[in-house]
């Protein structure tokens, strides 16, 4: 036997102070007349068992001791060995999936007939907690045998957009979040790439069937390089019919509700059919790629594509060697278009420099030499082999670089500014490339001589200048614009599909399903693993019920004493 | 309130008063007496024998019957009032009523110049207030019954009566102060009272504990009086039987009252005591109903 809340035990322990309680109770009282010859007519002496009298009181208090032990053991939920009636964990599968139809219903509405009747099944005699996952494990109502209050729980839980995420589940089980004495009960429909790492200890309780369905499972939306100007569209379309199937993709730009484009497509059956559309002139903004089809699941039928189309960042060159400056900035001005060369100093928001050739309040600047409020004590070149290192690894301004293989020749003896951030600093401390704040003026400060150490030619010399104008300009990290529910927001998880407006108005984020497993509406391969329910009521029901009929056999004794 | 105290005795003042209307009486003497004698007032006629007051014989009679008849009166006399009052430890609740009534009736008597002389009655006869008379006794009187204590331990009326009757040969008013629950009974107390002339009333005093028993289960029942206890489990049977034996009780004291035709008032403790001489005197005095 085992017992599953044996914190309870510690209730016995309340059976002396009872006890003592109830002798006090049951102590004659001293009543006075003024009629005691009256009450010796009245009383006849021998009228009741003296030797009953006597002990009757020890009778009482041994039922009521007794009664109040069972219940006591009731409370401890005791279980005998191989009993299956634990506490149960009902997790309803909320992943995009289980949208799918399945004839009238859909799966989710099946799942939720399934926990209604697991519900009904335990008619109270056991614990249960209900729980929906998706991405996260979320409770909808706690452990209770309250019937209706689970009900209502499982009503409660909806359907979501986002993949079904069983490590989380696992997660669950395996920290021991689910207590020792539950069993987890999972409804799902079993589609997902994670479903194989749940635990055996999980019991999985099926719904759906197999349903032949098409789905955009990945997309993107980038900007046509080469002699296409405009926007290309990368697409993976998955079918699991078992015939070909003809349907049309539908793009539309969604910010002028204008259809851009219908392609006519051949899908095949049981594969991935990637499709790749030029988009000539099509100008940036959010767009939905649409599949004309009427399968089992809809929500992958569509893509929310976003080209996102944020102002360059304007840069001016302020050097007497300006040329390896101006084509670094001319790199991204071609490619993402986030740089933009300006001739014009004063109106540039960023300034790339030598030594201390600008007074702009955003400045990048090689080679320093001289006074400059970006740096103190600027002495001599170093003469020694410089070995860098990084203080400071994470930092978007030493994205993509490899600052341990940079050659630092030319690099001066000087201190950083209080306050500086310093990415990377010599073996004896000299600061070879930071960053530095003032109020309204910011500066990232590269100690080398990029003729000397021929940086110029390096491939981390756009990549420096690249990181170094978007850490000053803001634009440290681009939010994503095409990305799959369940995904990383700046707030939060994106859990529906759709456009995602982030603070920045210039960035909307297109959020789809772009899930194969979700899509893949094959369940053929996942068993029910779920054991029988327990029936019947539970051993504590028992001990309770007992200790009821012997307070009321106590009740009656001690109400003879009273009322005859 | 004391005994003592002014409101009490304007209490009693007025209680006086409502008795001399009732009764109707003079100064002196003011109490009836069934007795005929020299008084002013007619009760009946006579036939004359010889050694009678022949100023007494109506003439008027004589002229028109020709038979001799003397007029009698009524004799007025001072009478002796008898207070006996049951102090046992029985009527510690019921003391300070019986009290204030011994006060109002020994009140009256005192000044109506009549003999008032109190006892304390438990297992023996105490005196409290020996024969006297006149108001000037009235505050002794009250002290005496002020700082009267409850004592004995089972109250004997019996031989409390026959140990009155020794103190005091001469017959009078008794007037009995108590709850009437004495383990030995009423009847033989009663009975020798009346066997040696005296006009005997009682005045009942009960508590609501007397009358009502509201405890069941078990419990160490125990006599005031005698401290005698016995261990008991009382049912709400056993508590309606022993209501039932206290109303018989009390029917027994109005039944042997009736009998012997002997005066009976009976009164809640928690009744004030003007309250209840009122009635009395309202119902004629201290006469048998």
């Amino acid at each position: 036997m085992t017992l599953l809340a044996p914190i309870f035990l510690w209730t016995f322990a309340a059976l002396i102070p009872l006890a003592l309680i109830y002798l006090l109770k049951v102590r004659p009282r001293k009543k006075q007349t003024t009629a005691f010859f009256l009450w010796q007519k009245v009383i006849t002496p021998d009228r009741r068992s003296a030797l009953f009298q006597r002990l009757r009181d020890i009778f009482s208090l041994l039922l009521m001791a007794l009664a109040f032990g069972l219940i006591a053991l009731a409370l401890t939920e005791p279980e005998l060995t191989g009993d299956e009636r634990k506490n149960l964990v009902l997790i309803v599968d909320q992943s995009a999936s289980m949208q799918a139809r399945e004839g009238t219903q859909t799966r989710y509405e099946l799942a939720q007939q399934r926990a209604r009747d697991v519900v009904r099944g335990l008619r109270g005699a056991q614990q249960a907690s209900v729980a929906g996952i998706a991405q996260e494990l979320s409770f909808a109502a706690h452990l209770t045998r309250h019937q209706r209050s689970l009900l209502e729980a499982v009503d409660k839980l909806k359907a979501t957009d986002m993949p079904l995420d069983a490590d989380a589940l696992a997660s669950f089980i395996a920290t021991g979040s689910a207590q020792q004495n539950s069993r987890v009960l999972f409804i799902t429909d079993g589609c997902s790439a994670s479903m194989e790492r749940l635990p055996k200890s999980c019991e999985v309780l099926r719904v759906g069937s197999t349903q032949p369905n098409v789905g955009i499972v990945a997309g993107d939306l980038r900007k046509a390089t080469g002699e296409v100007i405009g926007l290309r569209l990368f697409l993976r379309i998955r079918s699991s019919f078992a015939e070909v199937v003809k349907t049309e993709l539908n793009l539309t730009h969604e910010d002028t509700k204008r259809l851009v484009k219908v392609m006519p497509l051949e899908l095949k059956p049981n594969a991935e059919t990637p499709v790749t559309v030029d988009l000539a002139d099509a100008p940036a903004g959010r767009y939905i790629a649409e599949l004309s089809i009427k399968d089992a699941l809809d929500l992958d039928n569509r893509a929310h594509l976003v080209m996102p189309q944020p102002e360059p960042i304007t840069v001016a060159v302020s050097s007497s060697e300006p040329f390896f400056y101006s084509q670094a900035v001319r790199a991204f001005e071609q490619g993402d278009q986030s740089l933009q060369l300006t001739d014009d100093e004063a109106k540039a928001q960023i300034v790339v420099a030598t030594r201390n050739e600008s007074k702009r309040p955003r400045t990048i600047i090689f080679q320093p030499e001289g006074k400059s409020e970006w740096w103190t004590d600027a002495g001599d070149v170093v003469k020694e082999t410089i070995v860098p290192r990084w203080k400071n690894r994470t930092h978007p301004l030493g994205r993509f670089l490899d600052a341990e293989s940079m050659d630092f020749t030319g690099a001066r003896q000087l201190k950083a500014p209080p306050g500086s951030l310093v990415l990377v600093e010599s073996e004896e401390g000299v600061p070879l490339i930071y960053l530095a704040r003032q109020p309204d003026k910011s500066a990232v400060v590269v100690n080398l001589d990029p003729a000397e150490s021929a940086f110029y030619l390096s491939a981390w010399f756009p990549v420096l200048v690249n990181n170094a104008a978007r850490v000053l300009g803001g634009r440290e990290d681009d939010l994503p614009s095409i990305i799959a529910t369940g995904s990383a927001l700046p707030r939060g998880v994106a859990s529906s599909v759709g456009f995602f407006f982030n603070d920045d108005p210039l960035w909307v984020t297109g959020v789809s399903l772009f899930n194969e497993a979700e899509s893949n509406l094959d369940n053929a391969s996942l068993k029910e693993t779920a054991q029988p329910l327990s029936q019947g009521r539970p051993w504590s029901y028992w001990l309770a019920l007992l200790a009821l009929g012997l307070m009321t056999a106590e009740s009656l004794l001690y109400h003879r004493r009273k009322v005859g | 309130m004391t005994l003592t105290s002014p409101e009490f005795l304007q209490k009693l003042e007025s209680l006086h008063l409502l008795a001399r209307k009732v009764l109707g009486g003079s100064l002196q003497a003011d109490r009836r007496s069934i007795k005929k004698g020299a008084g002013i007032t007619f009760a009946d006629y006579a036939e004359y024998n010889p050694g009678d007051d022949y100023r007494a014989i109506d003439w008027r009679v004589f002229a028109r019957f020709e038979s001799l008849l003397i007029k009698l009166f009524e004799l007025e006399e001072d009478a002796t009032i008898y207070l006996l009052v049951d102090t046992s430890p029985s009527m510690q609740a019921k003391l300070q009523q019986a009290r204030e009534l011994a006060a109002a009736l020994g009140y009256i008597a005192l000044n109506t110049h009549d003999r008032l002389a109190t006892y304390a009655l438990a297992d023996t006869l105490k005196p409290l207030l020996e024969p006297t008379r006149g108001k000037a006794k009235l505050f002794p009187f009250l002290r005496a019954l002020e700082t009267a204590p409850t004592f004995g331990s089972a109250t004997d009326f019996t031989s409390c009566c026959r140990q009155f009757q020794a103190r005091h040969r001469r017959r009078g008013v008794v007037i009995v102060i108590s709850d009437f629950l004495f383990p030995g009974g009423f009847d033989d107390g009663l009975s020798f009272l009346q066997w040696h002339n005296h006009d005997v009333f009682c005045l009942q005093t009960l508590a609501p504990s007397d009358l009502k028993w509201d405890f069941v289960g078990d419990c160490d029942l125990t006599c005031v009086e005698s401290n005698e206890y016995r261990r008991l489990t009382i049912t709400p049977e056993d508590a309606k039987r022993f209501e039932a034996a206290v109303a018989e009780w009390n029917d027994d004291l109005v039944r042997s009252c009736k009998k012997r035709g002997i005066g009976l008032a009976s009164t809640m403790c928690d009744v004030p005591s003007d309250v209840v001489v009122r009635d009395i005197l309202r119902r004629g005095g201290l006469v048998a109903s």
